[in-house]
């Protein structure tokens, strides 16, 4: 028994570092090989407004050719500027050529893009490449996309229609060989329009910047240059709204943490994924150290045999490392399939394209290091005492019973922590829970159930230019459907922003607020609170607007009477607010409520989703989705019908926290589970040791539930130690996590006793099994005087 | 005081019984001091188990104080034997981690009595056995005599009617056995019935009465 506990605790350890290396290892191997890496930079901007900063990698247009034109100390010069196309079509000699959908990862460039990031050339070369404007280097994947089977050199001097334009391929590179940040698949040069924009007061995601500085000084020269132009550029406005910027520097080899920038890893995210799987590979050892100690007394015995036989102390303790090495090697096996299980079960957790990049090598390296290490740290412990044996002792005591191993204060220490580390687990689940179950079950300040979500056709193939008031309507008439809107999704990152203002005697307010573009049906749909005045009407797109209280009490306005038919200023816009809504949660709950402008549109464009509030019953869901089906295909005949519930789309938006629970809680159930398997070993060696007092108990008039009550008693204080030591760091580690929510419980006492009584609970009951074995005994078998 | 009537206990091998106690029939009276001998292996400490019911027959009859044992309920019929009975073992089993006046005290408070009752009998016995002085050294600290004259405190302490001993003397050399046995004549005196298993005759001879067992019969 001793050995498969022993087994399986080692096994989810291993596996458990296993998925974390991998991971790990994936990460950290980001934007390596680079040709003197230390001198590429990604430039980004830092803003501030109203004491708030924020930064943002998508830069304005012209910094790139300002810097091409004035900043000698750039050595390479590097923009990504992503190009869109609606349709591709390679031109091809054989068949008829068909246009394709566009694709991504299309960035327009700079030859020196192609020296700072080293590619393998298939066809062509980075010297000869973007002589002129009309020439394409694509990547293995996207020349086997165009033109299937086509080796590169073939590839070579084709042409491919990007829009109206012909482009040349004039190289093929290999896909990418590693981690990097740099993802394009294709790339041409960047258009003359684009390359000549002077707009230095818009930012977009689009456009990114990497640049190779000649050497460590040019940094401060290169920010000087830079940010006195944005300065100049940009300084007269951001002033007048109290803001400032500044371009700043991100380094490439620590670009993949820079939380600066855009898709970004949190460096202490895995921190916490190599803590979690250290501590799992910890706690597996002890045990393996608790049991294998439980189970010296009873081998005792033997190995005393074995010494007056001859045996030296050496080759004892190598026999007993191997033993240790032969189980480790056992648990290893056994974390293979658990590995392939956990992956499968925590895929969508695991970065996309972990799978492509081929570490088994340094994976093995690793594996064999950490059985290494495991089983000389389990077995050094347990060695000592087994050399420790005397063997005129061990052989003149029958039993285990009289002898006493190792000092029980060092198990208790270990017990101590096993359980300090599970119950900090323990309570960052229930904390967890209770707050997910809290932004789940928030009033959003809109009505979410029943609510069917479309998305409808855009692209150019499966949609016919028609008007999305066309299913609208046309659902009106099946009664097992309410009712449909238009418009960006409340709760969802679809919305735009825009600055609006207003003016009164004190001044000129004005707010950056998020807008949504929605029909005369939105409000009702989605049972949106109308505070005062009326809902929009198709007719108030030239002005008419809806705005939220926070809105309206951010641009001065005393109430919502006072603010219905107020005059707010986009740009040289003028709007007229035409009722106030209650607020209602526009993006999720870890964010505060923010302002909202509901803005009436007729426009194709804007009312991309339709949202179809199905009949409460939900009998009757069935069919009105049947209905919404058939529309669809008489409506957009090339589109394939897709809809999703809107409590679903929820849902997804706290995916990430709820992936992020799922690892805590398995997380618990193994450290729970090992710390039991710790506390059964330790709890049979000193049942064992007591089996004599046990027995004298019971003849002296003990009952059963004082022998079990007695043999628990110490074992639950240690339990009840941890639980002490382990609360103020649980709640140091939850409080720390409920900061990132807007919208939180409150922590409170019960949420750390009810889970320190669970725990206590379920140690209890692991023991009881040997304690009352022990208590039941026949006291008769363990005083008998031979 | 005691009646056994037709008493078996056997081990089942197989299909075949192998008997440890065959048949027995005994009486034994309040106020007795019986010693009983035998061969090892002759049932002799079984039968001292099964009187002090730490081991229950197969088979027979069972009176104690009148009443039918193995009728009984089991928390009825150990709170009879606990208010009645105390155990002298071979190798004194005290308890290690307990000093001798809390070993002494440890029945008592099974027995749920207050603890200035307790203190009162514990004190009492120290003072009688003439062991006050050693009263808070550990067992370990004592010689195997006065190890066994603390264990003979301790199945005192309930002031039983009846007093087990298995092979009291096993552990002691001669002189120290002299005292013990001089004792247990004392407390026999006292009014104890006292029912001793025993290898020597000399200590068998302390005795009322001496029991002869031989393959689990008495002679």
């Amino acid at each position: 028994m001793f050995t498969g506990l022993n087994i399986l605790g080692l096994a989810i350890g291993i596996c458990a570092s296993w998925i974390v290396f991998r991971v790990v290892f994936y990460e950290f191997s980001f934007d390596k090989g680079h040709p003197e890496a230390e001198q590429i930079y990604k430039v980004y901007n830092r803003s501030q407004h109203a004491g708030e900063f924020r930064s943002f990698d998508g830069l304005p247009v012209p910094i790139a050719k300002y810097i091409q034109e004035n900043i000698t100390d750039v050595a390479q010069l590097a923009p990504i500027f992503y190009q869109y196309f609606g349709e591709i079509t390679p031109i091809s000699k054989e068949k008829e050529a068909t246009p394709m959908d566009g694709q991504g990862a299309i960035v327009g460039t700079l030859p020196d893009y192609f020296e700072m990031v080293p590619y393998t050339w298939l066809a062509g070369s980075p010297k000869t490449i973007f002589k002129t404007p009309f020439e394409v280097v694509l990547t293995e994947s996207r020349l086997q996309l165009y033109f299937p089977g086509l080796s590169p050199q073939e590839a070579m001097g084709r042409t491919i229609k990007y829009g109206k334009d012909l482009y040349t391929v004039v190289g093929v590179i290999a896909n990418l060989e590693r981690t990097s940040s740099f993802i394009g698949k294709e790339f041409m040069p960047i258009p003359e329009k684009e390359w000549n924009n002077d707009r230095w007061n818009s930012y977009s995601s689009n456009h990114q910047l990497y640049v190779k500085l000649r050497d460590e000084k040019a940094k401060e020269s290169f920010l000087k240059i830079a940010n006195q132009k944005l300065f100049d550029m940009n300084g007269e406005e951001n002033a007048q709204y109290n803001s400032s910027e500044e371009f700043q520097l991100a380094p490439l080899s620590t670009l993949h943490f820079n939380k600066n920038i855009m898709g970004t890893v949190d460096i202490r995210l895995l921190y916490g994924l190599i803590g979690i799987a250290l501590f799992l590979v910890l706690l597996a050892s002890i045990n393996y150290i608790n049991l294998a100690t439980a189970q010296v007394p009873y081998r005792a015995k033997e190995i005393g045999i074995r010494k007056t036989l001859g045996e030296q102390n050496k080759h004892l303790t190598w026999s007993f490392f191997m033993e240790t090495w032969v189980i480790c090697l056992l648990a290893l096996a056994l974390a293979w399939p658990l590995r392939l299980l956990m992956e499968q079960f925590f895929n969508s957790y695991l970065p996309e394209d972990l799978q492509q990049f081929d570490n088994s090598f340094p994976i093995g390296l690793f594996l064999l290091g950490l059985i290494v290490f495991i089983s000389v740290l389990s077995a050094i412990y347990p060695a000592y005492l087994i050399n420790r044996i005397q063997v005129a002792e061990v052989l003149k005591i029958k039993g285990a019973v009289k002898m006493s191993f190792g000092s029980l204060i060092f198990r208790k220490g270990m017990i101590v922590f096993q359980f300090l580390i599970a119950q900090v687990f323990v309570i960052a689940t229930v904390i967890m829970g209770l707050q997910l179950d809290f932004l789940l079950s928030k009033d959003p300040g809109f009505k979410k159930d029943a609510i069917l979500t479309l998305t409808l056709p855009y692209k150019k193939s499966e949609a016919p230019d028609v008007d999305p008031f066309l299913i609208k309507n046309k659902l009106q008439a099946y009664k097992e459907i309410k009712g449909s809107a238009l418009g960006h999704l409340p709760m969802s990152d679809i919305h735009f922003g825009n600055n609006y203002s207003t003016q009164s005697d004190t001044g000129k307010v004005e707010i950056n607020m998020p807008l949504k573009e929605i029909d005369d049906s939105y409000v009702d749909l989605f049972g949106i609170k109308i505070l005062a005045g009326r809902n929009i009407a198709l007719s108030d797109t030239s002005r008419g607007i809806l705005m939220s209280r926070l809105a309206i009490e951010k641009l001065g306005f005393k109430s919502p009477e006072q603010a219905i038919g107020g005059q707010v200023f986009n740009g040289d816009k003028n709007l007229e607010i035409v009722g106030v809504v209650e607020d209602l949660n526009n993006k999720y709950l870890r964010s505060k409520l923010e302002p909202l402008v509901l803005f009436p549109s007729i426009d194709r464009r804007d009312l991309r989703t339709l949202s179809i509030r199905l009949s409460d019953n939900p009998k009757e869901w069935q069919a009105g989705i049947a209905h919404v089906e058939k529309e669809w295909k008489a409506l957009y005949p090339k589109a394939t019908f897709s809809y999703e519930f809107y409590d679903e789309h929820i849902k997804h938006l706290y995916e990430s926290d709820l992936r992020f629970s799922s690892v805590i809680n398995l997380s618990t159930a193994i450290t729970i589970l090992i710390s039991c398997l710790g506390l059964i070993g330790l709890v049979t060696l000193t049942t064992a040791q007591r089996t004599k007092e046990i027995g004298i108990r019971k003849v002296l008039g003990s009952t059963v539930s004082g022998i079990v009550g007695l043999l628990s008693k110490d074992y639950l204080k240690l339990v009840l130690l941890s639980i002490v030591l382990a609360s103020p760091i649980a709640w140091w580690a939850v409080h720390k996590w409920l900061e990132s929510f807007a919208f939180k419980i409150d922590v409170s006492w019960w949420m750390f006793v009810i889970p320190a009584l669970l725990t206590l609970l379920v140690a209890f009951f692991t023991m009881s099994y040997q304690s009352v074995k022990a208590a039941r005994s026949n006291p008769v078998d363990s005083l008998r005087d031979e | 005081m005691i009646k056994l009537e037709q008493l078996f206990k056997w081990y089942s091998q197989g299909n075949n019984r192998s008997f440890v106690l065959k048949d027995i029939n005994l009486s034994i009276e309040a106020g007795d001091f019986v010693s009983i001998m035998g061969p090892s292996g002759s049932g002799k400490s079984t039968l001292l188990n099964v009187i002090g019911m730490l081991d229950e027959p197969n088979e027979g009859k069972y009176y104690f104080m009148g009443e039918d044992v193995l009728a009984m309920k089991t928390k009825k019929r150990n709170q009879l034997f606990q208010a009645h009975m105390g155990y002298v073992f071979q190798s004194y089993h005290l308890i290690d981690e307990l000093t001798v006046y809390e070993n002494i005290e440890t029945p008592l408070i099974y027995k749920n009595l207050s603890s200035a009752d307790r203190k009162a009998i514990v004190s009492d016995l120290l003072d009688r056995f003439h062991i006050v002085g050693k009263k808070d050294l550990f067992p370990a600290q004592l010689s195997g005599g006065q190890q066994q004259i603390v264990g003979i405190a301790r199945a005192l302490a309930g002031s039983p009617k009846v007093l087990l001993a298995d092979e009291p003397t096993g552990n002691l050399n001669s002189k120290q056995g002299e005292e013990i046995m001089e004792l247990f004549t004392q407390l026999n005196k006292d009014g104890v019935t006292i029912i001793q298993v025993t290898h020597s005759e000399k200590n068998a001879a302390y005795g009322h009465r001496i029991l002869e067992m031989l393959d689990g019969q008495i002679k």
